[in-house]
C-alpha cells in the first residue's frame, strides 16, 4: 500500500520527467539536439554587423540575450578596432564562447582595472549593502601605494566635483601624510581648493596624532606655524582611541553633505599607521562600522602589507570588496637587491603590476592585473593581457587548419540543413530553458507554453538550465563594470 | 663646488631650487656593522653648513660626544666649535638620556625629548630658513627608550611632521642588521617607509678590497615635486673614505 502511495507521488513529483521520456519515445530526436540546444542556450555566438551607431549595438545584443533561445549558431566576425569604446567589444567578448583574434589587426584594449574601482567607488553603495571598500597593499619592493591612493583620491575627487558619484563629499584620514601635502597634491592637479571647503575635509592624525605637541604648547604656548592650509581640517590628538576617531569621521561626513540622505567617502591614507596605534580588533571594528554607516558610500584605504603579519593583512583584505595589491614589475620578489647585485649605476623604477581582486555580492571573486607606470605627473595603467594578446597573435600563423572559408565552402555550409531543423513542419522549433522567452511573457499564466500551444498530446521539451554561469537569473548587471 | 656621485644622488647639487635642497625631506642613512654610514652623515653636516648663512643644523648626539664630531668635522675643513658659537649648529648631548622605566610605556621620556627638539627649531626657525635635525644614531635612541621600538618610531613620526611644518631637513642613522631576524624586523621596514631618500652602506658584494670601502644604495622616492607624482630613482656607486672627505665612483672607474 505504502509502497503504491509512493510511487504514485513520485510520478507527481516529477511528471515533467515522464513526459520527456514520453516525448524522446514518441519522436526520438537525434541525440545531437540536446548538444545542440545547450549550445544554442549558451548563447554561443551572436552575429553582428557594426553598422549604425555602438550604442544600438549593445542594446541590441541585450535583446539577444534576453532572447536567446531564438539565437542561432552563428558566426560572429567584428572588425573591433572600428569601435572606438573598448567596453562594445568588451561586452561582444564576453558574449563570445570563443574568440578568435584576427593575427594581423590585434586590437589593444588601452584600459584597465583601476578605471572599474573607481567606477565602483563612484557608483559607491546600495540601500541595504554595505560600503563598496577598497584596500591599496603594498610592499616596499614596490612602495607605490601612495601613488594608487593618490590617483583613486583624484578621480574621485573629480566626480564629486562634477557630481556624477553617489559621495557628495570626501573625508580623509591623514595619518602619513601631512593636511598641506593635500592641498599641493589637489591644486597640482588642476583642483580648485578654494571652493573645495564644501566637499573635502581632512582629519588630521599627522600632525599631533599622540598629542605631545599639544601638551609642549600648553606649557610652552608656542604659536602654530602652520598657517597656509586652505582645505578644511581638523585635528585628532588620540588616535589610539579608535572609537572616538570613527564618530569624528561620521561627524566631519554629516558636516559635508548635512543631515539629509546624501552620503559621503572616506580615504585613509594608512591603515599601517592605525595598526601601528591601535590594536588590530579596533582597526576591524572601525572599517566594519564604516561599511555598515548608510551615509559612507564608499571607502579606500592604504596597507603596508609587510608591516604586519598576515593575519592582519587577511582581516582587512576580508572587509573589502576590492583589494588592490601591487607588486614588483620584475618575477624575482628580491628585485631590488637583484639590481644591487647586477649593479646598474642608476636605475628608475616606474614600472609595478597592480593586482585587483573583485568581489561581488553573490561571491564572485574576479582577479585580474593590470601594469602601471609612473610617469611624469601622473600614473597610467595598461592591461597585461594585451602584451599576452600580441605574443599569443604572434603565434597564430603557424596553426595548422585553415580558420578562412572559400566561397564554395561558404555556399555548403549554408546549405546544410541543422539536425533540428529538420525535424516537425518546418516551424523553428524553440528550446525552453528555464525562463520566459519575449513572446512567451506575452502568454500570461502559461509558463511552458510553446510545445503544448502546438501539440499538448505530445509534451514539451523540458529543459532545465544547470551551470550556465548564473548569467540571466542573477540579480547583478554582467556589465556593470563597462562604461558604456 | 665640486659634487660627487652622493651629493648628486642626495640631489645637493640642485641649488638653484633652494639652497638646501634636502628641506621636507627624511633622509634614512642605513648602514651594517661591516659598513659604517657615519661618513654620510658627517657629509650631509658638512654640506649643510656650505650651502648658505641661513642654515642651521640641530644634532642629536646619542653615540658620540661633541668632540668627537669636531676632530672628524675639522678634518672635513669645518669648524664646528665656531659654528656652535654663532648659532648655527645646535648640539644635544643625548648621551646620557635615560628614560624612566617604570615598566610602562615611556612616552613622556621621548615626548620631553621631541618637546625640547621642537622647542629649539621654533627658536631657531626665527632667523634660519634651512634647519637640519641630524640623529646619530636611532639604535641608542632606541637603548635610551629601554627598547620600546613603537616609542622610538612615534618620535620618528614626530620629528617628520616638522618637515613639513616648518620645512626642515630631517636626516637619522640607523643599523639595518640589529632589526634582522628579530621579532621587531618590521620596525626597520616602516622607517623605510618614512624615508623619502633611502641611503643604504653596505659591504662590497665582491667581497673585500683594499681601494673601495665598499658600496652606496641611494633611492629617492620623490612622490611629489612641482609636476607632480614621479618615479623611485636609485642611484648605486661605490665609495672610499678618506681624511679629509670621500670619493664615490662608479664600480670600475677607479684607476
Amino acid at each position: 500500500m505504502v509502497k503504491d502511495e509512493m510511487h504514485k507521488r513520485k510520478v507527481q513529483d516529477i511528471p515533467d520527467l515522464e513526459k520527456r521520456d514520453e516525448r524522446s519515445e514518441s519522436q526520438k530526436p537525434p541525440e545531437q539536439d540536446e548538444f545542440y540546444a545547450s549550445l544554442v542556450t549558451a548563447k554561443a555566438m551572436i552575429m553582428c554587423q557594426i553598422q549604425e551607431s555602438e550604442r544600438n549595438l549593445l542594446s541590441s545584443l541585450k535583446v539577444l540575450e534576453q532572447n536567446n533561445v531564438k539565437t542561432r549558431l552563428l558566426v560572429n566576425s567584428v572588425h573591433e578596432e572600428k569601435i572606438s569604446s573598448v567596453d562594445v567589444v568588451k561586452g561582444l567578448r564576453r558574449r563570445a564562447a570563443l574568440t578568435v583574434n584576427c593575427p594581423i589587426c590585434t586590437y589593444v584594449f588601452p584600459t584597465k582595472m583601476a578605471d572599474s574601482i573607481c567606477r565602483t567607488l563612484r557608483d559607491g553603495a546600495l540601500e541595504g549593502e554595505l560600503a563598496p571598500t577598497l584596500t591599496i597593499k603594498d610592499s616596499l619592493a614596490s612602495p607605490f601605494g601612495f601613488h594608487i591612493f593618490s590617483h583613486v583620491l583624484l578621480q574621485l575627487s573629480s566626480h564629486v566635483v562634477a557630481q556624477k558619484s553617489q559621495s557628495q563629499g570626501i573625508v580623509i584620514v591623514a595619518l602619513s601624510r601631512s593636511p598641506s601635502s593635500y592641498t599641493a597634491l589637489l591644486k597640482m592637479n588642476g583642483v580648485d581648493v578654494a571652493s573645495s571647503n564644501k566637499w573635502i575635509h581632512i582629519l588630521d592624525c599627522y600632525t599631533d596624532p599622540l598629542g605631545w605637541k599639544d601638551k609642549a604648547r600648553k606649557s610652552v604656548n608656542v604659536t602654530d606655524p602652520s598657517h597656509q592650509i586652505s582645505l578644511a581640517t581638523s585635528s585628532y590628538k588620540t588616535v589610539k582611541d579608535v572609537d572616538k576617531l570613527f564618530s569624528l569621521i561620521t561627524e566631519l561626513g554629516r558636516g559635508l553633505i548635512g543631515e539629509n540622505k546624501a552620503r559621503f567617502c572616506v580615504a585613509i591614507d594608512s591603515l599601517s599607521e592605525l595598526l601601528r596605534h591601535a590594536s588590530l580588533q579596533s582597526v576591524a571594528s572601525l572599517l566594519s562600522n564604516l561599511r555598515s554607516h548608510d551615509q559612507i558610500s564608499s571607502i579606500f584605504g592604504l596597507l603596508h602589507s609587510d608591516l604586519h603579519e598576515e593575519r592582519a593583512a587577511a582581516v582587512l583584505e576580508y572587509m573589502s570588496s576590492m583589494v588592490g595589491s601591487i607588486d614588483p614589475y620584475h618575477h624575482t620578489a628580491n628585485s631590488q637587491r637583484g639590481y644591487f647585485e647586477n649593479f646598474l649605476s642608476e636605475q628608475n623604477f616606474t614600472k609595478g603590476k597592480f593586482n585587483v581582486r573583485f568581489k561581488r555580492r553573490n561571491g564572485r571573486v574576479r582577479a585580474t592585473c593590470d601594469e602601471f607606470k609612473v610617469e611624469h605627473g601622473g600614473i597610467s595603467f595598461a592591461s597585461v593581457s594585451s602584451v599576452d594578446g600580441t605574443a599569443i597573435a604572434g603565434l597564430l600563423p603557424k596553426v595548422q587548419f585553415n580558420l578562412q572559408l572559400s566561397e564554395k565552402e561558404r555556399k555548403d555550409r549554408s546549405n546544410v540543413v541543422l539536425p533540428f531543423e529538420h525535424q516537425g513542419n518546418g516551424k523553428p522549433i524553440q528550446i525552453y530553458d528555464g525562463r520566459r522567452s519575449l513572446e512567451e511573457s506575452n502568454i500570461e499564466g502559461n509558463p511552458i507554453s510553446s510545445g503544448k500551444k502546438e501539440d499538448s498530446a505530445k509534451g514539451e521539451i523540458i529543459y532545465f538550465r544547470d551551470s550556465d554561469d548564473e548569467m540571466p537569473d542573477s540579480d547583478e548587471d554582467p556589465d556593470d563594470d563597462l562604461d558604456i | 663646488m665640486d659634487w660627487n656621485l652622493l651629493d648628486e644622488a642626495l640631489g645637493l647639487h640642485h641649488t638653484h631650487a633652494k639652497p638646501w635642497p634636502l628641506c621636507g625631506r627624511f633622509v634614512l642613512v642605513e648602514d651594517c656593522v661591516d659598513t659604517s654610514a657615519a661618513f654620510v652623515l658627517h657629509h650631509i653636516l658638512k654640506r649643510s653648513f656650505s650651502s648658505g648663512p641661513s642654515s642651521a643644523v640641530l644634532f642629536l648626539a646619542f653615540s658620540h660626544p661633541f668632540s668627537h664630531y669636531d676632530r672628524v668635522l675639522r678634518k672635513l675643513g669645518c669648524n664646528l666649535a665656531a659654528q656652535r658659537d654663532n648659532g648655527r649648529f645646535l648640539f644635544l648631548d643625548m648621551l646620557m638620556l635615560q628614560c624612566p622605566d617604570e615598566g610602562k610605556p615611556n612616552q613622556d621620556g621621548l615626548a620631553s625629548v621631541f618637546e625640547q627638539i621642537e622647542r629649539v627649531i621654533a627658536a631657531l626657525h626665527e632667523d634660519k630658513k634651512f634647519i637640519s635635525i641630524i640623529i646619530d644614531d636611532i639604535s641608542f635612541l632606541e637603548v635610551a627608550a629601554n627598547g620600546s621600538s613603537s616609542d622610538v618610531l612615534n618620535l620618528l613620526h614626530y620629528c617628520h611632521t616638522l618637515t613639513s611644518e616648518y620645512g626642515c631637513a630631517f636626516i637619522a642613522l640607523g643599523h639595518k642588521d640589529i632589526y634582522l631576524n628579530g621579532d621587531n624586523a618590521a620596525v626597520i621596514l616602516e622607517m623605510e617607509y618614512y624615508a623619502d631618500i633611502l641611503v643604504r652602506a653596505e659591504p662590497l658584494s665582491t667581497g673585500l678590497a683594499k681601494d673601495v670601502h665598499g658600496q652606496l644604495m641611494v633611492s629617492d622616492k620623490e612622490t611629489q615635486h612641482q609636476h607632480g607624482i614621479s618615479a623611485i630613482k636609485t642611484h648605486n656607486f661605490h665609495f672610499k673614505v678618506k681624511e679629509n672627505g670621500i670619493e664615490c665612483f662608479y664600480p670600475g672607474t677607479k684607476i
